[in-house]
């Protein structure tokens, strides 16, 4: 899962692109913002309320040391140990986190007792014995999304996570910790867009997906992303983000995919489709044209909500939001921020938390606010911190009442643990099956029916 | 009838209260047991127990709660109809609360506060608020349920290091064979012990938080294993 990059948004080509004259250009057609508003952060050196959460990350491709790095510059997290079964991929993630102990035997970085949590990034059909070991060894898991490659191992993963009722269980959906998304999420949710007429949504770069390798074996291995037998494909893998925003926002689940795969770009003897479109069908009437493609890069990635009061549009961090002539007047539009947006000329309104109040602050021509975190940061944040205080919440209530019994526990910690926003394993286990069916779509030009019952963990 | 040097009333000289001293040294504890004067019954902690604090502020009035209170009653079989009546012994109950577990209940932004108030309770220092029982005074009136009895309770209470004597009217209440809730309400001021009223910077603007803040407590306890009614006190 691999939507993002580099932490710092804002300082490579793709980014800047999108970032400033898609920006930019949506400001002349004057959208109105959607941004959250933001509190003072603690500086990092302050000693935190609760012990550090001792973590490991498994898995060191490209994605697995983003993570390294994130992790990194989250104060309450301590990097102790890297695992990584090739030896290069573990010097290379050594020279980031040089403080790490660096293991090539994921149970071997299991035994360590010292260690509270593990976040698995190998690549998905190797995510359930990995996530399954490590629930068994008592640690805290944050597994990348998908969380699996087949929905019987997605079902099973969240399965044990459910009954490790003790532990926390973050799926890699980065964007339900974003305070940016969660923001316009509660936006749409009050109804601002009127009824919802159709949803689109785009991922468009172009990047060829393999890699270069020393040796025919680990080219294999390292491009397991094309492996038919093993791939949730492009849907799996990069869809997945959007296709679970879109259910979130919308609040609904989908009832069928039909989906068109195509090798269009990168004819290199693949079998995955480099190119890809869906047509998801929610229940309403209400229909959302997804396409993803490694050929082109124009356009990058965005998310329109049509509404009949408005249109909400999400690119990246931003999100403006398009008012109807003849839609009622909420009342905080007017004061907020608003775009011009080229070519059609309209105008957006900055959709942020405060944004009336920030306006006050902002002196004309001066840069919008724009969130300082990536979404991968906020999620690593909502982890560890998340594993901090529900360990300090165990500890505490323990030593108050002793052992008790699950729906005790359970109610005691509904109560009084309040966890920060992040995917949990039914989110993740939702997401993987109907990204996965999507990709079964793909793959077999067949329309796929999504069955109630298939969203029961049982 | 004699008196002791604190003018108590005792019936024993110096000699013979050594001798039943050495006798309750000496005897054992079975025969001890037997004597209902000491047979103490412990009541522990269960969960469903409730600390909330009110407070107001400039901008609006704010409530943090928390869900543990760890502690104990040890008192006798007949608590606590046994201390309503006069002349009784208070129970021994030590109460601790973690300010960790303290949580505003704010829809937005109560991390931030949760931090600003254990910054101004010094938790790093004094991560706990302690509560030590001195006195438990009967009402004059008793409620006519019969299963609910009303005392002021006097106790020794800590918070962020600094001891003062609070005075809170307490209800002890058998909700049934084994456990007991006690609901009490104390107004404290931040001041006396040593706190300095919040005024954080958040997003709404400068918050500045009243001096007076009302703390209510609801502890539910039951007796210990092994101590359910008719077995043998520890």
């Amino acid at each position: 899962m691999k939507v993002e990059h580099s932490a710092q948004p804002g300082f490579n080509r793709r980014n800047f692109i999108g970032a400033s004259s898609v920006a930019a250009a949506y400001a002349l057609l004057g959208g109105i913002e959607l941004v959250p508003g933001q509190e003072p952060e603690k500086p990092a050196d302050e000693k935190p309320a609760v012990p550090k959460v001792k973590c490991g990350v498994i898995g060191l491709g490209s994605w697995g040391r983003e993570l390294v790095a994130t992790l990194q510059r989250v104060p309450q997290a301590e990097l102790v140990a890297i695992c990584d079964t090739y030896a290069a991929a573990l010097r290379r993630a050594s020279r980031l986190a040089p403080g790490a102990t660096a293991i090539q035997n994921y149970r071997e970085l299991l035994a360590a007792p010292e260690l509270d949590a593990v976040l698995v990034a190998t690549p998905t059909h190797l995510h359930k014995e990995i996530v399954l070991a490590a629930l068994e060894a008592g640690k805290h898991v944050y597994c990348e999304a998908p969380l699996a490659h087949t929905v019987e191992d997605a079902r099973e993963i969240a399965r044990a996570a459910r009954a490790a009722y003790k532990q926390i269980f973050q799926a890699g959906l980065q964007y339900r910790s974003d305070n940016q998304r969660l923001y316009v999420q509660r936006n749409i949710r009050s109804g601002e867009l009127g009824s919802f007429v159709m949803v689109r949504a785009q991922w468009h770069k172009k990047q060829s997906w393999r890699a270069a390798s020393p040796n025919p074996e680990r080219e294999k291995e390292l491009n397991w992303r094309l492996d038919k037998a093993v791939s949730p494909g492009l849907v799996g893998e990069i869809g997945i983000h959007q296709l679970d925003q879109v259910c979130w926002f919308l609040n609904r689940l989908p009832l069928r995919v039909h989906g068109y795969g195509a090798i269009a770009a990168w004819a290199d003897g693949r079998e995955v489709a480099d190119t890809v479109q869906l047509v998801v069908e929610f229940p309403g009437q209400v229909r959302l044209l997804y396409d993803a493609t490694l050929g082109s890069s124009f356009d990058a990635e965005q998310e329109v909500y049509f509404g009949t009061n408005a249109t909400v549009v999400m690119r990246g961090s931003r999100a403006w939001l398009f008012k109807e002539p003849d839609s009622p007047l909420a009342g905080w539009e007017v004061y907020a921020k608003k775009e011009l947006f080229v070519p059609s000329s309209e105008t957006g309104i900055v959709i942020a938390a405060d944004s009336s109040k920030q306006l006050l602050h902002v002196a004309p021509g001066q840069q919008p606010i724009t969130p300082e975190k990536t979404p991968l940061h906020q999620a690593l944040e909502a982890f560890v911190g998340n594993c901090a205080e529900f360990r300090a919440e165990v500890h505490d209530f323990t030593e108050a009442y002793g052992q008790t019994d699950r729906a005790t526990f359970e109610q005691h910690m509904a109560a009084n643990f309040k966890a920060r926003p992040a995917a949990g394993y039914r989110e993740g286990f939702i997401a993987t099956l109907i990204a996965l069916k999507a990709n079964e779509a793909v793959v077999t030009g067949q329309p796929v029916e999504l069955r109630p019952e298939w969203f029961e963990l049982g | 009838m004699r008196t002791n040097a604190h003018g108590w009333p005792c019936t024993l000289t110096w000699s013979e209260a050594v001798a039943l001293a050495v006798w309750l040294v000496m005897v054992p504890a079975p025969v001890l047991a037997q004597d209902s004067a000491v047979k103490l019954v412990r009541y522990n902690s269960q969960p469903g127990s409730l600390v909330q604090i009110d407070g107001t502020s400039n901008i609006h009035d704010w409530t943090v709660k928390g869900g543990v209170i760890r502690g104990f009653i040890e008192a006798d079989e007949d608590f606590p109809a046994s201390v309503a009546a006069p002349g009784a012994r208070a129970p021994r109950v030590e109460v601790t609360i973690p300010v960790r577990t303290l949580k505003s209940q704010v829809a937005v932004g109560a991390k931030k506060m949760d931090e600003v108030m254990q910054e101004h309770m010094k938790m790093a220092q004094w991560p706990n608020i302690e509560y030590r029982l001195i006195e438990l005074v009967p009402k004059a009136v008793s409620p006519g349920a019969g299963t609910a009895f009303q005392f002021d309770a006097v106790g020794a209470l800590t918070v962020a290091g600094v001891t003062r004597t609070n005075r809170m009217p307490v209800t002890i209440e058998r909700l049934d064979q084994t456990r007991l809730k006690v609901t009490g309400t104390t107004n404290l001021k931040m001041t006396e012990f040593g706190i300095t009223p919040p005024s954080p910077t958040l997003s709404l603007g400068l918050i500045r938080t009243g001096d007076d803040v009302t703390v209510r407590v609801e502890w539910i306890v039951a007796r210990a294993q092994g101590q359910e009614s008719g077995a043998p006190a520890n």
